[in-house]
């Protein structure tokens, strides 16, 4: 069977590469010609970069084949960027009006390492404005579609990312995960998405929402190229005080295709009652799957999780309410016109600028950061924080990884959560917990319900995505969904 | 609820946000309903636990102190929506 190179996972066009069965411009003529076909019709990206230019990287990968260069490790890999991390020369606009016509004057330390591995980057894709919502949907340009539904979100709010990989139109890319922002989507779009350990990838150059959740990781169509693309952006980073001089290990090289000698945590608290039957059952046929693959799998709890969301809900906030004060008109972005004074032009540059959901969130933060409210909301939210890193440390002295839902639910239908926040919010329940306790993770498809994705989270101990990724694997290869894609427009079948 | 429009006024005023007072009401109400539901976190003994502002407690990491290359004026001015003589311009700030 003939698979266009847009469909190929990155460790295969790096191998093809290295055979000299193509061309890098050909890898990228593939990708261009797959977006031009269904990017009408998904919404991923906010902004394409010149054919011209992304031909001209490729080409240089080709010219470094002929001179008998050492192939980078993602040499060739067509590669989308979600709109909140700086790429020099190209708008990174978040998804917000505030940020109109914003073109950083350099590159994220991530970004410029991918672009160091070989990558080829296609452009910036879709996001809620900030990285603020579940959905897709608070973008301030466009609505992003499901690949496999397209009357449903891709989930967010890395839902362009999510949805160009899913569609054939990158073949990996960078999304943040603040609380859930990159396995949600991933979960909804049935690829592979990783929050690494917070302090594993570098932070510089990307917006920030909130500086103490906030963490950029891969989407890949398999759990292969997520180490891969994690080994290309991990570790220590002159630029960016909270990453880690741990040394990044070879993430490939942890793949092993059993679980032997390995124990997994079942924690009842992820599978509460909004969890749908059709999620719940799919888990534990994994978990099923996983004791046959030789872990010892055992129901857990994390007894004060059930409040992670009520946590997230005041800590994430409060840090966003301060992170976007720089958004006052005066550096970068919009300024509101004919303002008589400075607080004048602050406060209407960003009322303007601001969509609904940034607006209440920055309002929510405020008030709970507010003399008379510090303590009773965000000083006990950060002592609930504590409780649920102990209830994680507790299970993580137990088991190995810890496995459960990614989602309560598969994607949801366009309007469905937006009328109400808190509905909205509370697709994250399964994923926030994590990011409090900066923990690693990883979604992967562990089944199909109706035709839509459902998602796998395997959660880790801090700085150990190597077991994380030794569990995925090895369910991805025995489970083998990971080869599904999109009915979309005839993916995989239409010749180079 | 547990917050009302004059809050909802002086909380958009600290967070230097306009807000129309036809957008008050509606404010209050969303807010109204998220602080509702956070009250949960008053459930939960936390007697003695020490916050987590950060997770893993790791200290910060310095890097070396030696000076680099930052962006130029012209390239940290690129993107400002006024700017004159080198700086970024503003409405005035002093009377006189």
């Amino acid at each position: 069977m003939d698979v266009a190179p847009y469909e190929w996972p990155a460790h295969q066009v790096r191998r093809a590469l290295a055979a000299g069965q193509v061309s890098a411009r050909k890898v990228a003529e593939s990708a261009l010609r797959r977006i031009d076909e269904v990017e009408p019709a998904v919404g991923a990206f906010l902004h394409l970069r010149a054919r011209e230019d992304v031909l001209a990287d490729a080409d240089a990968v080709d010219a470094a084949i002929a001179r008998g260069a050492t192939l980078p490790p993602l040499a060739g890999v067509p590669a989308a960027i979600k709109a909140n991390m700086c790429m020099r020369g190209v708008p990174a606009s978040c998804a917000s009006r505030v940020l109109e016509g914003f073109v950083p004057p350099y590159d994220a330390t991530a970004v410029g390492r991918l672009r160091a591995a070989g990558a080829v980057i296609l452009g910036a894709t879709n996001m809620d404005e900030f990285a603020m919502g579940s959905s897709t949907e608070h973008s301030a340009d466009h609505v992003t579609r499901n690949p496999w539904d397209l009357g449903r979100v891709p989930g967010g709010s890395s839902g362009g990312a999510a949805a160009a990989v899913a569609a054939g139109e990158a073949t990996i890319a960078l999304g943040s995960d603040t609380g859930g922002s990159i396995r949600q989507p991933a979960a909804f779009c049935g690829t592979v998405g990783l929050k690494p350990t917070y302090g594993r990838v570098s932070r510089y150059g990307l917006v920030a929402f909130a500086s103490s959740l906030d963490q950029i990781g891969p989407l890949t169509r398999d759990v292969r190229d997520g180490a891969l693309v994690l080994a290309a952006i991990a570790g220590a980073d002159p630029a960016d005080a909270t990453c880690a001089a741990e040394p990044s290990p070879d993430y490939e090289a942890a793949l092993r295709r059993d679980c032997r000698g390995l124990r997994a945590g079942l924690p009842v608290e992820l599978l509460g009652g909004g969890t749908a039957p059709e999620v719940r059952s799919s888990v534990m046929a994994a978990a099923d799957l996983l004791a046959e693959l030789g872990a010892e799998v055992d129901e857990c709890s994390l007894p004060t999780v059930p409040y992670a969301l009520d946590a997230y809900y005041v800590i994430a906030p409060a840090e966003a309410s301060s992170n976007l004060a720089r958004y006052d008109g005066v550096r970068y972005g919009r300024r509101a016109a004919g303002a008589a004074d400075y607080v004048e032009m602050f406060g209407r540059t960003r009322g303007e600028g601001f969509g609904p959901e940034v607006r209440r969130r920055i309002m929510l933060g405020t008030y709970a950061l507010s003399a008379g409210y510090y303590d009773q909301y965000y000083g006990r939210a950060l002592q609930v924080r504590t409780r649920i890193c102990q209830d994680f440390e507790a299970a993580l002295a137990r088991f190995d990884v810890l496995v459960g839902p990614t989602t309560p639910s598969p994607a949801f239908a366009f309007g469905e959560k937006t009328a109400d926040p808190l509905q909205m919010y509370a697709s994250d329940v399964c994923t926030v917990a994590v990011n409090l306790a900066g923990l690693p993770a990883l979604s992967l498809p562990c089944g199909f319900h109706n035709g839509l994705p459902l998602g796998l989270q395997v959660i880790g101990r801090a700085w150990d995505e190597e077991t994380v990724l030794r569990v995925a694997f090895a369910f991805e290869q025995a489970a083998d969904l990971t080869r599904r894609r999109p009915p979309l427009l005839g993916a995989g079948r239409m010749g180079g | 609820m547990p917050i009302d429009e004059a809050q909802v006024r002086h909380v958009a005023r600290l967070a230097r946000l306009a807000v129309p007072d036809s957008d008050l009401a509606r404010f209050a109400a969303e807010l109204g309903a998220i602080l509702e539901h956070v009250a949960r976190l008053q459930e939960l003994d936390v007697r003695d636990v020490p916050p987590t502002a950060a997770a893993l407690g790791r200290p910060g990491v310095a890097r070396d102190d030696e000076p680099s290359a930052g962006l130029t004026a012209s390239e940290a001015l690129a993107g400002a929506p006024a700017s004159a003589a080198g700086m970024f311009q503003v409405p005035r700030v002093v009377e006189g």
